[in-house]
Formats: structure tokens, C-alpha cells, sequence
């Protein structure tokens, strides 16, 4: 089975350990972290994610600007974006989706069904592509 | 859906009502980042993915994690209640159907029970009731109100939720076989951060969960109550206006 390849987005060093830790308990997952938007764009045109798990509250650049550039360029446009975020209202959440979020997974998550919430969203958007 | 411009999620709050939203929000993210760190390590090492522990460290790891738990619901029900207290906005009230509502609000907290073989059920007495209300809330006060029975009850014992019309409306009521309610508790139970002493000792909840309830049934139009008899169970209800007709 092709693995999937995962790039996580994360200013908060302990965060992308942990996620990176959870990540590893599904062997079929590839992952690269970068702490910050910049970095995230240019490895998403490199490395071509199937998925980008993006944070919100990032230093200079912040998760909805960073989903912005990657819809702005043609090679990373299609891409998957998972938003994970600690801010949890719904006018939050219904504003993340409006951006073109595929799915919005909340801190604290569970380190357990991480890898399973991420593939399911995969899943998800894959199926409305071929629809 | 069409991108919202950040400017328009906020366009219909009031600037009390936007500064609240912003403290939520801003106090929601300080708290949730380390808290993630930490209930996520102590989940990880609980369930054995980074090796086997020896016992005596397992079971001071697995206190800490039902601890930070226990953190991240206070942080929740904290920061609900801020939000109830200063906005009505956060509600989307539409026709909800109860009886549905009542059937998935016990659906959902079976899991509650299973663990001590306490089992719910609904008593209906009235086939299709609806009201005006936000569905969302509604199934929060459910939730509230099955997890404090299922935290009473003896195992093995029966929820019985029930559903009946009342001169105001519509009533609620969830009843327990538990212990019932301490006299001495009773005039505080509403009230935040009020506690009835578990039987080991140890508080497992926030102490705001019926503070919330109070606050969502008020925001409805409702009212709420308990009664109760030390040693003979609980019965807790909320009554709702009635939206529409009602088949009896």
C-alpha cells in the first residue's frame, strides 16, 4: 500500500514531537514538520504532500494565510488541508471551513486515533473528487 | 462554501460581545497548546506505545492523565460559561424534534455506562414533541445531566429519562437510583464550582455542569430542578416551551 505522506505545520516544538510520536504509530505514514508557513510552502511544492496538518497560530504567517498562498499556487493548490487548531468556537470553526479546510481536528487531540482522524479526511476529500 | 472574510464572522457582535469572543478565543489557545502537550504525552505512555511501564509508574501515569483530563473539562466548561454569560449568539435556535434528540443524547452516553453495566432508557409520553431551541445546546444539557447520573449510580442500576407534557410545556427528567442528594448540598447544587463529596474522595468533575445547564434552560425560556430524598435516587428535569402541536 502507497504510504501516505503527511506535512505537519507546527510552531510549537513539543506539538510537532508529539504529533510526530502519534503519527508513528500507523506504519503507513511518511512525515515531514516545519515550524512555520514559509517553510511549509516551499516543502509542500517540493515534497508534495497528500496532506497538510496546518496549526492557526503561527508568527508571521498563521495557518489561513498559509492555506491562502498554497491555493494561490498551481502545484500546491490541490492540496489537503487539515487545519489543527486550540480554538474551538463555532463561529472559529465555521469560519476555517469557509477557508476550504477539509477538515478541523481540536487541541487537545487523542495521540491514539490521530494517524485514523487524518486518513479519514483523506478518504473523505478523495471520494468527493471522484464523485 | 464561499471564504468568509475574518471581519464578517465578527460583523453582528456587539464590542462586549467581541471582546468576550476574543478573550475565549485568545484564552482557549494558551491553555489548550500546553494542555495537548501534556494529556497527549501521558495518553501515549498510558497505552503503552512508548513500552511497558512498571506498575507503580503506570498507575501515577494514568492519574496524571484522568487529571489533565479533568483540566482540559474545566477549561471547557470555564470557557463555556463566559461565553453564555455575555453572548446569546453562540445559540442557533431552530425547531428541534425532541423525542430524536432524547434518543441520541442516551445513544451517545451509553458508553458512560457500560464500564459498571448502568443501563438508560427513555420513557416517552408523548410521540412527537417539538421546541424552539439550539439543538446543539439541548443535546450539551443531556449529556450533563446522564454523566452526573451514570456518576451515582450503583452499578448495574437503570437511567430512566422521561419526557412529558407540563402546564409550561414540555418536561425533561432524568432519575438515578443513586444516593440523592445531601440536604446539606441541596441550596448550593446550582451554584459554580459547587461539588457533592464523591464516595472515594476524589472529585472527578468540574463542579459547573449543572451551572451550565441552569444557564442553557434559561437562555431556552425553560426552567430547571431536581428533587430528591437522601438514599433514594435523584430526579433532575427542565421544562421547555412548546414550539408547535403536539401529538399525544
Amino acid at each position: 500500500m502507497k504510504a501516505l505522506r503527511i506535512l505537519h505545520v507546527d510552531d510549537e516544538p513539543d506539538i510537532r514531537e508529539i504529533v510526530g510520536i502519534s503519527l508513528a504509530l500507523d506504519p503507513g505514514i511518511l512525515l515531514q514538520s516545519c515550524d512555520n508557513g514559509y517553510d511549509a510552502l516551499a516543502l509542500a511544492a517540493d515534497w508534495s504532500p497528500d496532506v497538510v496538518l496546518l496549526d492557526v497560530i503561527m508568527p508571521e504567517m498563521d495557518g489561513p494565510q498559509t492555506l491562502g498562498k498554497l491555493r494561490e499556487r498551481s502545484g500546491t493548490a490541490e492540496i489537503p488541508v487539515v487545519f489543527m487548531t486550540a480554538k474551538a468556537q463555532s463561529r472559529e470553526i465555521a469560519y476555517f471551513r469557509s477557508l476550504g479546510a477539509v477538515g478541523i481536528i481540536q487541541k487537545p487531540f487523542d495521540p491514539i486515533t490521530l494517524a485514523r482522524s487524518v486518513r479519514d479526511y483523506v478518504a473523505g476529500c478523495a471520494s468527493i473528487s471522484a464523485s | 462554501m464561499a471564504a468568509l472574510a475574518k471581519s464578517e464572522v465578527y460583523d453582528d457582535l456587539s464590542a462586549r460581545e467581541r471582546r468576550s469572543d476574543e478573550f475565549v478565543s485568545t484564552v482557549s489557545h494558551e491553555l489548550r497548546t500546553p494542555l495537548t502537550a501534556i494529556t497527549a504525552s501521558l495518553c501515549l505512555l498510558k497505552s503503552g506505545g512508548c513500552g511497558e511501564l512498571p506498575p507503580a509508574a503506570a498507575r501515577l501515569i494514568s492519574i496524571a492523565h484522568s487529571n489533565g483530563e479533568r483540566l482540559v473539562r474545566l477549561v471547557n466548561d470555564i470557557l463555556d460559561l463566559e461565553k453564555i454569560d455575555s453572548t446569546g449568539h453562540d445559540f442557533r435556535f431552530q425547531a428541534v424534534e425532541l423525542r430524536a434528540l432524547l434518543e441520541a443524547a442516551i445513544d451517545a452516553a451509553r458508553f458512560l455506562g457500560a464500564p459498571s453495566g448502568v443501563e438508560l432508557r427513555l420513557v416517552a409520553g408523548v410521540s412527537a414533541v417539538e421546541v424552539r431551541g439550539d439543538p446543539d445546546r439541548l443535546m450539551q444539557i443531556m449529556m450533563n445531566l446522564l454523566s452526573n447520573a451514570v456518576k451515582f449510580s450503583p452499578p448495574h442500576e437503570e437511567i430512566v429519562v422521561g419526557v412529558a407534557l407540563s402546564k409550561r410545556g414540555v418536561r425533561i427528567a432524568v432519575r438515578d437510583r443513586g444516593p440523592g442528594i445531601p440536604d446539606d448540598f441541596k441550596p448550593r447544587i446550582f451554584e459554580r464550582f459547587a461539588q457533592a463529596p464523591a464516595k472515594d474522595g476524589r472529585k472527578s468533575g468540574t463542579g459547573l455542569g449543572l451551572s451550565i445547564v441552569r444557564e442553557i434552560v434559561r437562555r431556552h425560556g425553560g426552567s430547571v430542578g431536581f428533587e430528591s430524598v437522601a438514599g433514594h435516587g435523584a430526579l433532575f428535569w427542565f421544562e421547555l416551551p412548546l414550539l408547535g402541536d403536539v401529538e399525544a
